[in-house]
């Protein structure tokens, strides 16, 4: 006996035969969906995000949404003086079904923009009061448009997961406030000068959608075109990975006992922590692209070396490895080329080299360590805060299920300035290492093996010439570290000679050089 | 004289592009071209861009996958009734117009007694002339006025396939996919030129199987067809029954061929 409810009349309904609409309840009854999934399985969700980190796209299944974040600062609405602005817009591209024309949105559109706004607005996922530049007058105005491109069932779902993960990969331009006649000048600084800041997020909610049958008795999870189609009912539900409900819908169509809501609920809960696990894992593998994108930019770029690395940055620079004797030649040689970096065996350097390195180091802007101009200079700040960025992508691995988890990404900003520090501190041997090999930077390109091993300590990249003059003798420690590590790799095509005479001038010191590792050289 | 099935061009059986010319135009004779192929002056080229086929009549025509179905005479199809007037039911084959099948093309109607259908029922039925400007018009009998097989598809499950496959799953020999899946399964299958396929069988999980296999297998060879349907058949429960089921059949069949010898 068919329910009390008339199914629902949409236009999808008039496209799906009688023999569709029993068979699928038919084969529900058997514990069989129409696509071979089990009622509480999940299509397979896959993200991709630009490199510009504006938009995201999902494919639940074959159904394709695209999420357009934008952001402009703009005065702050005359009620909420003190927060920035979050909206939503949805379209039904025509291409995406037959049943979408083009035009103003539809009572659907308007049904799914107001679903996913209030999933995320009224639970306060995003922090609006971080998007505050100067109170009561400029405030950022976030304004995700989603866009459908291929309806093939559950647009709901695909669109929150659309909007959520282009809020997570979004980063909008930094701004400093001060100077101007009045002290309140704003600078909104482009990407290229500042690396641009994430959102801060509170918490993920995701929507789950359930398709209802026999008065709430059968149910499926994320159903196809022609399971919305042929069902009875249709329910929603909002919720971030900890269970916190942020919004319900349950519009027309069949009803739902109060117990079988609560199954409903409970269902949502397991499938918004397996799908908040996607989004992060292909929010982290996109970090790494951004990184790697920002290094094939950088001028002196070695390409498929630097590109090799995975993310941790040399700052675009290969590594070359010289013989003692050929790097008196390659410091006069490094004022006028720069390019590559040098990686020393500086124990085996006689000591009157190694003062003369650090003379060289010693100069800001001195021989070839920043031979760029301002713009190379301020792409290295900004690549050492992608490369952190990047750190925290690798870190954020062991902290993810750690940190985040328990304090919520409420404290997503705090834990980020913590891993900023900590990875200065950490980094700071390695980049003044850097800095030096930059000042004794020669013609010839070799690298991986000695680049693959810095690519494992944290932000091996350059810094201000302020640095230098912190520590030379740490710097000299680090490198030695390194050479020794490295060593132990054949270097190159060209290179059996000098592998041999690398490992033949440390295995003299053999008694000090090898277990040197974090401890500091003699000193001279 | 010569006539068309003579004439072979070059590039049958290879892909064209549009505006590729295909052969030039014999003197005198008959040559009989179909989809896919239009005559340009003295040659014959082609506007679609697919595979050169030539039918047994000599016909030359392009076969190009593709989803959109247009109708042409003669063509077996499954549809779905959207309408029902007096004269006539208004069908849905997936064709750039709805066509129309009168409500007395049924084998043994007549005014006094029409046949049920409804809205939303599926048909399987043949295409009886489709000029491109005007509706096509459907029958459910065969030229003689009998049924063969065309008639009102109760219960199983319909899917859409391209056309180009579906004319491969109509073909004989059948497709190696239907061929494979029939060794194992019992089921029902009506296929319809406009790429729609109807299915049943006594379990939904057969006819999900066969759905699913069916719309996958589209662009594999014969033999990754048969290892496909090989692989799901190997995981799944449907096929495991109907084993179970052939089994009991042939124990008891040599229970009855004992108790025979047994008595004689």
């Amino acid at each position: 006996m068919a329910g009390a409810f008339a199914a629902l009349q949409r236009d999808a309904d008039a496209a799906l035969s009688n023999n569709e609409r029993d068979f699928i309840l038919k084969a529900l009854k058997e514990g069989q969906r129409i696509d071979g999934r089990a009622p509480f399985e999940l299509r397979p969700a896959r993200f991709q995000f630009a490199l510009d980190d504006s938009s995201c796209t999902v494919l639940l299944g074959r159904t394709r949404v695209m999420a357009v974040v934008t952001a402009t600062l703009d005065a702050p609405y005359a009620d909420r003086h003190a927060e920035g602005s979050l909206r939503f817009n949805v379209e039904f591209s025509p291409m995406a079904s037959p049943a979408f024309e083009p035009g103003r949105p539809g009572e659907d559109a308007i049904e799914v923009a107001r679903l996913v706004e209030r999933g995320m607005r009224e639970s306060r996922a995003v922090d609006l009061e971080s998007l505050v530049v100067l109170a009561g007058r400029k405030v950022w105005h976030l304004r995700v448009d989603l866009h459908v491109l291929d309806h093939q069932g559950n647009l709901i779902d695909a669109c929150g997961l659309a909007a959520l993960a282009a809020l997570m990969a979004f980063r909008r331009p930094d701004v400093t406030v001060g100077g101007g006649d009045d002290g309140q000048a704003i600078t909104v600084h482009s990407p290229e000068v500042r690396e641009p800041r994430p959102l801060s997020l509170h918490h993920l909610p995701l929507p789950i959608t359930f398709a209802l049958w026999e008065d709430g008795e059968l149910m499926v999870v994320d159903p196809s075109l022609k399971e919305e189609a042929a069902a009875a009912g249709r329910f929603t539900v909002t919720q971030n990975a900890f269970g916190e409900l942020c919004a319900l819908q349950k519009v027309d169509g069949c009803g739902l006992t109060p117990p079988q809501l609560m199954r409903c609920v409970r269902m949502a809960t397991q499938k918004v922590e397996e799908l908040t696990g996607l989004i992060r894992k292909a929010l982290e593998a996109h970090e790494v692209a951004r990184v790697q994108a920002r290094i094939r930019r950088q001028p002196g770029a070695a390409g498929p070396a630097a590109a090799a690395l995975g993310g941790a940055a040399l700052g675009g620079r290969a590594v070359t490895v010289l013989r003692s004797d050929q790097l008196q030649p390659a410091v006069a040689a490094a004022g006028k080329g720069g390019g590559g970096a040098v990686a020393l065996d500086l124990d085996a350097l006689p000591d009157s080299v190694r003062s003369m390195l650090q003379q060289a180091a010693a100069q800001p802007d001195g021989a070839a360590s920043m031979s760029e101009d301002e713009s190379g200079s301020s792409s290295s700040e900004e690549e050492e805060e992608s490369e952190l960025e990047g750190d925290e992508g690798q870190e954020g691995e062991a902290e993810s299920s750690s940190g985040a988890e328990e304090e919520g990404d409420a404290a997503e900003g705090d834990a980020e300035m913590q891993q900023i520090a900590d990875a200065l501190a950490a980094a700071q041997q390695p980049q003044q290492q850097q800095q030096q090999q930059d000042a004794a930077a020669a013609g010839r390109q070799q690298a991986a093996p000695a680049s693959g091993e810095r690519s494992a300590k944290p932000g091996s990249k350059k810094r201000r010439g302020a640095a230098t003059k912190e520590g030379l003798e740490d710097e000299l420690a680090a490198i030695a570290d390194m050479i020794a590590s490295a060593g132990g790799a054949p270097v190159g095509d060209d290179s059996g000679g000098l592998a041999a005479a690398v490992k033949k001038q440390r295995s003299k010191q053999s008694g000090t050089g090898g277990g040197s590792r974090g401890k500091p050289p003699r000193r001279s | 004289m010569t006539e068309g099935s003579s004439i072979v061009p070059e590039a049958l059986g290879k892909g064209v592009c549009p505006g590729d010319v295909l052969m030039a135009l014999p003197e005198t004779g008959v040559v009989r071209i179909g989809g896919g192929v239009q005559q340009d002056g003295e040659q014959l080229v082609a506007t679609k861009a697919g595979l050169l086929q030539q039918a047994r009549n000599g016909k030359l025509w392009v076969e190009a996958r593709q989803k959109r179905y247009i109708p042409s005479p003669e063509d077996v199809v499954v549809g779905r009734i959207i309408d029902k007037h007096s004269e006539n039911y208004g069908v849905d084959i997936g064709a750039p117009f709805r066509a129309l099948l009168p409500v007395l093309a049924f084998e043994g109607a007549t005014k006094r007694n029409r046949p049920q259908l409804q809205v939303g029922d599926l048909v399987y039925a043949r295409v009886e002339s489709a000029h491109r400007d005007l509706e096509p018009v459907l029958s459910c009998m065969d030229a003689a006025g009998k049924a063969s097989g065309f008639a009102h598809l109760k219960g199983g499950m319909v899917f859409e396939v391209s056309t180009t496959h579906a004319r491969s799953l109509l073909s004989r020999p059948p497709a190696a996919v239907l061929s494979a899946l029939g060794r194992s399964l019992q089921f029902e299958m009506a296929v319809g030129q406009n790429g729609r396929v109807w299915v049943d069988a006594p379990s939904a999980a057969t006819v999900v199987l066969v759905a699913n296999t069916v719309q996958s297998s589209e662009f594999l060879t014969p033999q990754q067809q048969e290892q496909l349907v090989a692989a799901l058949l190997k995981g799944s429960g449907a096929a495991a029954v109907q084993r179970q089921q052939q089994e009991r059949q042939q124990q008891l069949e040599q229970q009855q061929q004992q108790q025979a010898e047994g008595k004689s």
